[in-house]
């Protein structure tokens, strides 16, 4: 008996951004601690000395505003920090500061696209995300046990780093979705320049809450929650296992305990953490250190300004009129993982357009997508394959897109090689190619060589095998060498063969 | 200048006698250059001296850096000649919740000097200091400078720097100064006021020349009598205000009216309430304040003395059951209370709102009056022993300072009289926010009627 179909998988995400600020979030520390020694960038603020106090630092809050308004969030008049108490060694003031019931950012919705059963060239389908709020708050610094030792060391380097926290509604319906979701949220943190995102080094941290329900109810199951999911295979690998255990008990017609789960890779499942009653009483209240900020006053349309284009609104420019991807998804997610790259491709689109793209996106036409497309095709040559190459790859686009239906792939390919080979001029290149190209007559010789070598294809293309024709296309190619246009060699083998 | 009891204002090290005609000549030009100055203990300072807090938690502690205020002064030229005591965490009135000095009320030795800042009190009564640095967060400048027969002055919150002052009430506390005279308060708190980026609630005005404002000149100035504050209970053993306490204030109003002030009746309706506010606030930001003292990094820890073992609870129940006296414990658990889920609102919240409507009294009285004037305490300093082990005696010993903390507006209290015990007598002038000039205004022209604040207490016996 299956149960997989039984249930619908119910998930929301709570997200941790570490913001890459240079300083800290209350204090002058240096925020970059990779490479530092233990407890070496640390200051009276963030090692939680009496009478230090903290002073939030104003990059922090803008980037967490900008990621507040990519993210769709409304932002709210008044905003104010709040203690978050508990204990721990690794938390030097004995509580958090973080922000309560008055986040930077409020309820929103993200977008973000998938290929729906993840096949190359699949139709993208847009997926809507509730963002419930994003809130700003600091750090704790990182606690180790080393084996045998009956100590634990503490390293506060990391404590006052800013974090941006981020809560989405209970949306997602699967792990795909939600590897999907996390990706093109990390992709949208570098975009941002506010976070490298990365997190297998804990820049991006992802708990979730998993439920269970029949498909078309509405009420939530009991839910699971599901932490230090830290690699886009734990938070797939996590959720399933998860998954199926809920969908298991549900189906003996056992009840899901409200807990904590962490996921144990080598057993392959989520394992219980920590039950409900144990849960914390955080004691939250206002930040007397801090007065409260309206954030409206920090300049929001300088803010979304500088956020510019989305990978989503990248995206949108490279889908074709179908809907579809004009290339695969992984071939686009690697273009759109670098903003620089994506801005290359705009600007050849310019270029190529004579006007600005602004506005164009959404309503791309084919006109518009060609440089995209030859673009995409193109940085997969090796000679483009170092991304420091933008600028080259975009003078090649440029310089064969207008000859496209002579140079095809292969010879573009060619061209490509030949190009990083002599070092010469490109425009010069390609004239010669051209100029090289089989002629008219050539061409129509070969042709009739070709039917007379392929005797079976012609006849099965006579008795209305379209793809028949193929082989002879095919064959016409290989003699000249790809020196003629496969479009109109095919026309010049049907006109024969009818 | 150690007592025979074996008190002192200071912790530590005693400073010796110091250049004091020296220091009265630069105080009387308006400058710190060369004067000593008593800190408060709970300021913390990276001169070599320990930072304690009057605690048992922090007995070992030294501040690798200056509070704000301290670099100020040494900036100015002022020197710290010692660490005064004080109630453990600033939590009293009386200084008796020290955990690591007793002191004692220069003008009787078997009375307390109030507190919390009862050290640097005293410290300047005794002349031992001419300038000292307290902290107050519901009176422990002005009730223990009412106690020594000093001025002790707190400014309006956010006027001076929290950064290095050992937070107790982070919403509440603010640096003040302790002096002889009004003229000293004004030079004083002129180099330590001002804002300061290392504190977020530090405020960006200009400072003024305070001194400038002192020009004897009352005339026209309307000076409010809250009615309520004398109509509290529970301020003295027989359920009211002293009565020679009452009588100085009547004094102090004829005074006034001679100087050409004009006395004006006010109303602040929701003074009753003030205690009950502050005893919810302020514990509920100190049980949080108070959370770093977990015996892991720095100051006691059962931890780090050898033969402990357990667990890491052990170390935070442990050393904080150590190292923490009852006072401080009392208001931990009573402020972890008021925060605690299903409480907050009750409790916490209650109270913040309280006070919003304790600030709209203050505001709507200022429509009527530029200042207001009050006792400072409803006694005059009670003896050792007397309410140590009744707290809430001891928190109504507040009750006429409390209101002005919550509502953050500077306030002074300045010498008025003796009572017949022949112990000093303080009144309290409550400003407008960010109005010191006018409060040490009327606070000096009335000192100058009298001759109250060049009385010394009698010189304590040398030790044999």
């Amino acid at each position: 008996m299956s149960g997989a179909t039984q249930y619908e998988a119910v998930i929301g995400l709570e997200i941790h951004v570490q913001l890459r600020t240079k300083s800290k979030m209350f204090c002058r520390c240096d925020n970059r601690a990779d490479g530092a020694k233990p407890n070496e960038l640390t200051c009276p603020v963030c090692l939680g000395l009496p009478g230090a106090l903290p002073v939030p630092n104003r990059t922090a809050v803008e980037w967490a505003l900008k990621v507040a308004l990519a993210l769709g969030c409304t932002i709210p008049d008044e905003s104010k920090f709040d203690r978050k108490q508990y204990f721990y060694p690794d938390l030097p003031k004995g509580y958090q500061i973080s922000q309560y019931d008055q986040p930077f950012g409020g309820p929103g919705t993200f977008e973000f696209d998938m290929v729906e059963d993840g096949k190359p060239g699949g139709k993208p389908v847009t997926k809507k995300i509730g963002i419930t709020r994003l809130h700003l708050e600091e750090d704790a610094g990182k606690l180790t046990h080393p084996k045998g030792a009956d100590y634990s060391l503490v390293d506060l380097n990391r404590s006052g780093t800013p974090l941006a926290e981020i809560v989405t509604e209970p949306d997602l319906r699967s792990p795909a979705e939600a590897k999907r979701f996390l990706q093109e949220l990390r992709r949208l943190m570098r975009y941002l320049g506010v976070s490298d995102a990365d997190m297998e080094k804990g820049h991006l941290r992802a708990d979730a809450n998993v439920s269970l329900r029949k498909p078309g109810e509405k009420k939530l199951g009991t839910k699971t929650e599901l932490k230090n999911l830290n690699s886009f295979r734990f938070v797939e690998k996590g959720l399933a296992s998860e998954i199926k255990r809920q969908t298991e008990l549900l189906g003996k017609g056992e009840k899901i305990d409200q807990e904590t789960r962490g996921f144990d890779e080598d057993r392959g499942k989520t394992v219980s953490q920590r039950g409900k009653e144990e849960a914390h009483d955080y004691r939250y209240f206002p930040e007397p250190d801090i007065p409260p900020l309206n954030p409206k006053e920090l300049n929001l349309e300088k803010l979304e300004a500088e956020t510019g284009m989305t990978p989503m609104s990248y995206r949108r420019l490279l889908y074709k009129d179908d809907n579809r991807y004009i290339a695969s998804q992984e071939l686009l997610d690697a273009a759109i993982n670098s903003k620089e790259e994506m801005e290359a491709i705009v600007s050849a689109t310019e270029s190529y357009i004579g006007k600005p793209l602004d506005g164009l996106v959404k309503n791309a036409d084919n006109q518009i997508r060609k440089i995209p497309i030859l673009w995409l095709s193109y940085r997969q040559y090796p000679e483009f394959e170092n991304r420091r190459n933008l600028e080259r790859l975009k003078e090649f686009t440029l310089s064969i897109a207008p000859h496209v239906r002579v140079i095809r792939g292969p010879q573009a390919k060619v061209i490509s090689k030949e190009w990083e080979k002599s070092n010469g001029s490109l425009g010069k290149i390609i004239d010669k190619f051209k100029s090289s190209m089989a002629s008219g007559g050539d061409i129509e010789a070969a042709v009739d060589q070709a039917i007379k070598d392929n005797p079976k294809p012609a006849a099965d293309f006579k008795a209305g095998n379209v793809n028949a024709k193929q082989v002879i296309v095919g064959a016409v190619m290989k003699a000249t060498k790809g020196a003629a246009d496969a479009s109109e060699v095919a026309q010049l083998v049907e006109k024969k063969l009818s | 200048m150690a007592n025979v009891s074996g008190s002192s204002p200071y912790l530590g090290e005693v400073p010796k006698p110091a250049g004091v005609t020296a220091a009265r000549k630069a105080l009387d030009s308006g400058i710190l250059k060369g004067v000593p100055v008593a800190v408060k203990d709970i300021i913390v300072t990276a001169d070599g001296r320990k930072s304690t807090a009057a605690s048992k938690m922090l007995e070992p502690y030294e501040s690798p850096y200056d509070a704000t205020v301290v670099r100020k002064i040494v900036e100015a030229g002022a020197e710290v000649i010692g660490k005064t005591n004080l109630d453990e965490f600033a939590m009293g009135a009386s200084t008796e919740n020290s955990a690591l000095g007793k002191t004692v009320n220069p003008w009787d030795p078997t009375r307390v000097p109030g507190g919390s800042s009862g050290g640097s009190a005293a410290a300047v009564a005794e002349r031992s200091a001419p300038v000292g640095l307290g902290t107050d967060t519901g009176g422990s400048v002005r009730q223990p400078a009412a106690f020594c027969g000093v001025v002790g002055m707190k400014p309006t919150y956010g006027r001076v720097s929290r950064y290095g002052l050992i937070a107790m009430a982070s919403s509440l506390d603010q640096a003040g100064t302790l002096t002889t005279n009004v003229a000293d308060a004004a030079t004083a708190l002129g180099v330590i006021a001002g804002p300061d980026p290392l504190d977020a609630t530090s405020v960006d005005r200009p400072v003024p020349d305070y001194r400038k404002a002192l020009t004897g000149d009352v005339k026209g100035l309307k000076i409010g009598i809250p009615k309520e504050y004398f109509e509290v209970e529970g301020g003295a053993k027989d359920g009211g205000v002293q009565s020679e306490i009452e009588e100085a204030v009547e004094q102090a109003k004829e005074d006034l009216k001679k100087s050409g002030a004009e006395i004006v009746d006010v109303s602040l309706p929701h003074t009753k309430y003030a205690v009950s506010v502050y005893y919810l606030v302020m514990p509920a930001e100190a049980s949080s304040n108070l959370a770093r003292y977990d015996g892991i990094r720095y100051g006691h820890s059962v931890e780090r003395e050898g033969s402990w073992q357990g667990s890491l609870e052990d170390v935070y129940f442990q050393s904080r059951a150590q190292g923490f006296g009852p006072e401080v414990k009392r208001r931990i658990m009573l402020g972890t209370y008021a925060l605690s889920a299903g409480y907050y609102d009750a409790y916490y919240k209650k109270a913040m709102q309280v006070r919003t409507l304790i600030t709209r009294d203050f505001e709507k009285a200022f429509k009527d009056a530029d200042l207001l004037l009050t006792p400072t305490t409803p006694t005059t300093a009670f003896k050792l022993g007397e309410k140590s082990d009744d707290p809430l005696a001891m928190y109504l010993a507040d009750i006429f300072t409390v209101p002005a903390s919550l509502a953050g507006l500077p306030a002074i209290s300045v010498p008025a009289g003796f009572d017949k015990a022949g112990l000093p007598i303080g009144l309290q002038l409550i400003g407008q926010h960010w109005d010191e000039e006018t409060v040490l205004r009327a606070a000096h022209a009335y000192e100058q009627r009298h001759d109250w604040h060049v009385k010394e207490p009698p010189k304590p016996k040398e030790p044999q």
